[in-house]
């Protein structure tokens, strides 16, 4: 587990170097600029941080002294100078270094990060300014401020639903003690009588008034998972211990008696109050920078755009119960008002799509950094082209999409790219290609990673499926059935597992991972010419157009990207059938019993059978159900890794009458009839 | 399902003593509301006592509260005694509710 | 078919939830221990409130959302785990146990 963590952290301090580096590069123009001085420490911070969290002690250690000249920087008792830039990065070398191979053990690595350390600190004393002594005194000064008792007044108002999901008040009220001397006041005058008293509903006010050393983030902390359902304020009264003076007590049962809240003012003609008017200031200063500004974009973080994405979506289930209450009341104003809404949550659900897109750009820096680095590592040479760069994608869907292309991507420079001597014997250029190509197409988003490396045989495939027992001796397989073998879990073209794209996953990962996010993926191969890997993606993951169908008791939506055609068909029509294949109009379709699928019992015989004709990698078959119910757009929910087990379920949907649909992830349906076959 | 509450009524003339007793807590609270509605018929005065307490949360102080004010409303006495585990007890008082844990008389 | 994902889920949950717990309940747990269980917290609180409502666990869900939307913030460097944070976050778990507990006693489909 914690090996993951290391690897993601060298992974996002490799990012950290890189801002670093350019945050640097912008300094050596402009010494004074305080932003990037505040960068380049808080870069240096996280590194120490993180290095000690994860194991890199001599990362840690290194990063500390960088911290420290930059806190000085920064606190204004360094100057930057060319000298200190250099130093610095020539440091981040040495952070790359340490990085990459941990903690130190060549001896003559240990020494050469000695002596770089004490260049750090030779720069620290030399710079050693008179000012220093006196900025010294103030920091402990501060510290000394900070371990003193203050007080402070919390008024803790909640709504009605605090209690609603398992929050206990009281165990907050009584945490806030813990933290020092503190003095609670309940107002109850809004707990209505017993006759119309909503039992589970909060009625109550809190004051709690509060002496203690820690910080009002401390404090503010305790409140941290009930914040969205209350009015928080935090208001520092005093700077120093009152609760328990007699004055406060006063303050408090006049407050209890008039159940009027106290104010920060309250506080303030006491003698204890010398600075408690500084919030106030702060706050002023506050809404002045924010005038002054014009904002024409902002940065949003990418959880709250996850949860508009689920409000708008839980409303669009919501519009539907009430389209399906409207039809069936009849009423021209609900009728009317319905359909108003049902406008409004469409451009709203547009609109929350259309902000959840972001650029494929974002993580194609890693992808050429990848191919960079594993190329150099194995003595390749090879060319990597970007196309379609700019295209966007639902946020989620590249978020899940990063592991698998990498994979694919290692796969093409460890598997796929020969050595120059190697190409050059095979009559190719030196250099190798891959190819990165993203477009639209209809619905879908396609994106293609192929190399003009040395391809997959397909004999050597079949044979190594045959010898781990994933097929029969004797089977005739075509070329692209014999590709596919790929992509079956168990399968892995190499024994030995590669440093660089084995670690025990295999494309059965990929294409599960693809599945996951509604994708399909496949691939081409000529032996001696090169690779194609192609990936269907949708644009959102959200919201599909599905046929709602039922099957035995249930519901379940299919794709309608996926249909082609749907048949009435006569029973007898299959019972001439053999092998499960049905002949519609002298053409031969196999199909699959949805019944059979999900264990419902036998159907007693029907006039007529619904058959839909399912495409999927270019074949037609006929799934047949119960019954056809009618086209339906629907909000999916993923099930996460509870579906492993269900694997023809990509999903499930909630319908306007409040019961649940299942999505049925065609390709994979498919997919298992073959492979029972 | 077994209720793990108890609500003990009595009535002595126009005086009703009420006993609560196990988990006074919101799982079980519309319950004990439904039949504090049921029971309090305009008595003179109301005794509640608390005792063998299993477990307590803000809706009961609330529930208590409610009566009170009730009383007040429909000019009846309510009298509370609560006999509380220590935890118990110093949570209510932190949270601001000691007054409940020494009442003898009814408002406030 | 839901019924059997439902209990799997639950089961799983729980177990993970209890694991978590229990390391909260340590004295202090150590600074070195902190990104791996933020790390854990906002895995499980993200599989609670993106799968729980789907199968009837609302109360737990919202909850979880909670505990999601601060650790992904820890996990992002813009907010630090403090002692108190770590408290409340061994509060907000084990509430969530209970309603999930509740939840899964109560409602089938």
């Amino acid at each position: 587990m914690i090996d993951k963590f290391r690897a993601k952290f060298v992974e996002e301090s490799m990012d950290n170097l890189h801002d670093l580096e350019e945050a640097l590069f912008l300094l050596e123009k402009d010494m004074e600029n305080k932003e990037l001085i505040e960068r380049i420490f808080r870069a240096m911070h996280s590194l120490k941080g993180g290095g000690a969290m994860f194991g890199f002690n001599h990362l840690s250690d290194f990063t500390h002294h960088l911290e420290t000249i930059f806190d000085w920087v920064r606190n204004g008792k360094l100057k930057v100078s060319t000298d200190l830039i250099s130093l610095t990065f020539s440091a981040i070398d040495q952070i790359n270094f340490l990085l990459k191979t941990g903690d130190l053990s060549k001896e003559e690595d240990i020494q050469n990060q000695k002596v770089f350390i004490q260049r750090i600190q030779a720069f620290l004393t030399v710079t050693n300014s008179p000012s220093d002594a006196a900025s010294v005194n103030t920091a402990s000064d501060q510290e000394a401020g900070e371990s003193e008792e203050k007080s402070y007044l919390i008024s803790f108002i909640p709504q009605k639903e605090l209690l609603q999901n398992g929050t206990n008040p009281l165990y907050l009220l009584d945490d806030i003690h813990a933290l020092g001397d503190a003095l609670s006041i309940a107002y109850t005058h809004k707990v209505p009588s017993l006759e119309v008293l909503d039992a589970s509903a909060n009625y109550c006010i809190w004051q709690v008034l509060v002496s203690t050393a820690e910080s009002i983030n401390e404090i503010k902390d305790v409140f941290i998972f009930v914040e969205d359902e209350c009015e928080l304020h935090v208001d520092l009264i005093a700077e120093t211990a009152i609760v328990g003076q007699p004055e406060v007590k006063a303050l408090v049962s006049k407050a209890l008696s008039s159940n009027i809240l106290l104010t920060p003012d309250d506080f303030k003609k006491g003698q204890w109050a010398p600075k408690s008017q500084q919030p106030a200031v702060r706050d002023e200063k506050k809404k002045v920078a924010v005038k002054e500004h014009k904002i024409s974009s902002m940065r949003v973080s990418s959880h709250k755009i996850d949860e508009l994405v689920t409000l708008v979506s839980e409303l669009v289930t919501i519009q539907a119960q009430l389209s399906l209450y409207a039809e069936n009341n009849e009423d021209p104003t609900i009728v009317s008002l319905t359909e108003n809404i049902q406008k409004l949550s469409r451009q709203l659900r547009e609109n929350a799509f259309d902000i959840s897109l972001i650029p494929l750009q974002s993580e194609l820096m890693r992808f050429q950094r990848l191919v960079r680095d594993l190329s150099k590592d194995q003595n390749k040479d090879i060319d990597f082209i970007i196309e379609g760069g700019d295209l966007e994608l639902d946020k989620n869907i590249i978020e899940n999409l990063t592991d698998p292309l990498l994979h694919i991507l290692r796969n093409s420079i460890d598997h796929g790219i020969e050595l120059p001597d190697e190409r050059i014997a095979a009559g190719k250029a030196p250099k190798g290609t891959i190819l990165f190509k993203a477009f639209h197409s209809g619905a879908n988003v396609i994106i293609e990673i192929s190399d003009d490396g040395k391809g997959i045989d397909p004999e050597v495939i079949l044979q190594k499926a045959i010898h781990k027992g994933l097929v029969e001796a004797d089977v005739q397989l075509d070329k692209k059935e014999i590709l596919d073998l790929l992509f079956v879990s168990g399968f892995s073209t190499r024994d030995v597992v590669s440093d660089v794209s084995g670690r025990g996953v295999g494309m059965d990962v990929v294409r599960r991972k693809i599945a996951n996010i509604r994708g399909e993926v496949t691939i081409e191969s000529e032996k001696g010419k090169g690779t194609l890997i192609s990936i269907r993606l949708p644009l959102t993951l959200s919201i599909i157009d599905g046929l709602l169908v039922a099957v035995g008791s249930n519901q379940y939506v299919i794709p309608i990207s996926a249909i082609d055609k749907i048949y009435a068909l006569e029973p007898s029509q299959l019972k001439q059938s053999f092998n499960n294949v049905v002949v519609i109009d002298s053409e031969q379709y196999p199909y699959i019993d949805l019944r059979k699928v999900f264990q419902e019992e036998e159907k007693e015989s029907a006039e007529v059978i619904q058959m839909i004709m399912v495409k999927a990698e270019d074949k037609i078959t006929g799934v047949i159900v119960d019954n056809v119910i009618g086209e339906y757009q629907t909000v999916v929910k993923p099930l996460g890794k509870y579906l492993k087990k269900q694997e023809i379920i990509s999903g499930a949907s909630i319908m306007g009458d409040g019961t649940i649909a299942m999505v049925i992830d065609t390709s994979r349906l498919l997919h298992n009839r073959k492979l029972k076959k | 399902m077994t209720e793990n509450f108890n609500i003990d009524y009595k009535k002595n003339n126009g005086e009703l003593a009420i006993v609560f007793s196990g988990q006074l807590t919101i799982s079980s609270i519309k319950k004990m509301t439904e039949s504090l509605k049921a029971n309090i018929d305009h008595p003179e005065k109301v005794l509640i006592s608390v005792k063998d307490v299993e477990n307590l949360d803000l809706t009961f102080v609330q529930l208590i509260q409610s009566i009170k004010n009730s009383g007040k409303k429909n000019g009846y006495e309510v009298l509370v005694s609560m006999k509380l585990p220590e935890d118990l007890s110093s949570l209510l008082v932190n949270a601001g509710f000691g007054n409940l844990l020494q009442t003898k008389e009814a408002h406030e | 078919m839901l019924a059997e994902i439902k209990k799997q889920f639950y089961n799983d949950t729980l177990r993970e939830l209890e694991g978590i717990n229990g390391k909260l309940s340590a004295e202090e747990l150590p600074v070195n221990e902190h990104a791996v269980i933020a790390e854990k917290i906002f895995t499980i609180s993200h599989q609670i409130s993106g799968t729980g409502p789907m199968l009837g666990f609302n109360s737990s869900s919202v909850l979880s959302r909670k505990l999601e939307k601060t650790f992904y913030h820890i996990r992002s460097g813009e907010r630090e785990i403090t002692p108190q944070l770590l408290w409340q976050t061994k509060r907000a778990i084990e509430a969530i146990i209970k309603a999930i507990s509740e939840e899964n006693s109560q409602k089938e489909f």
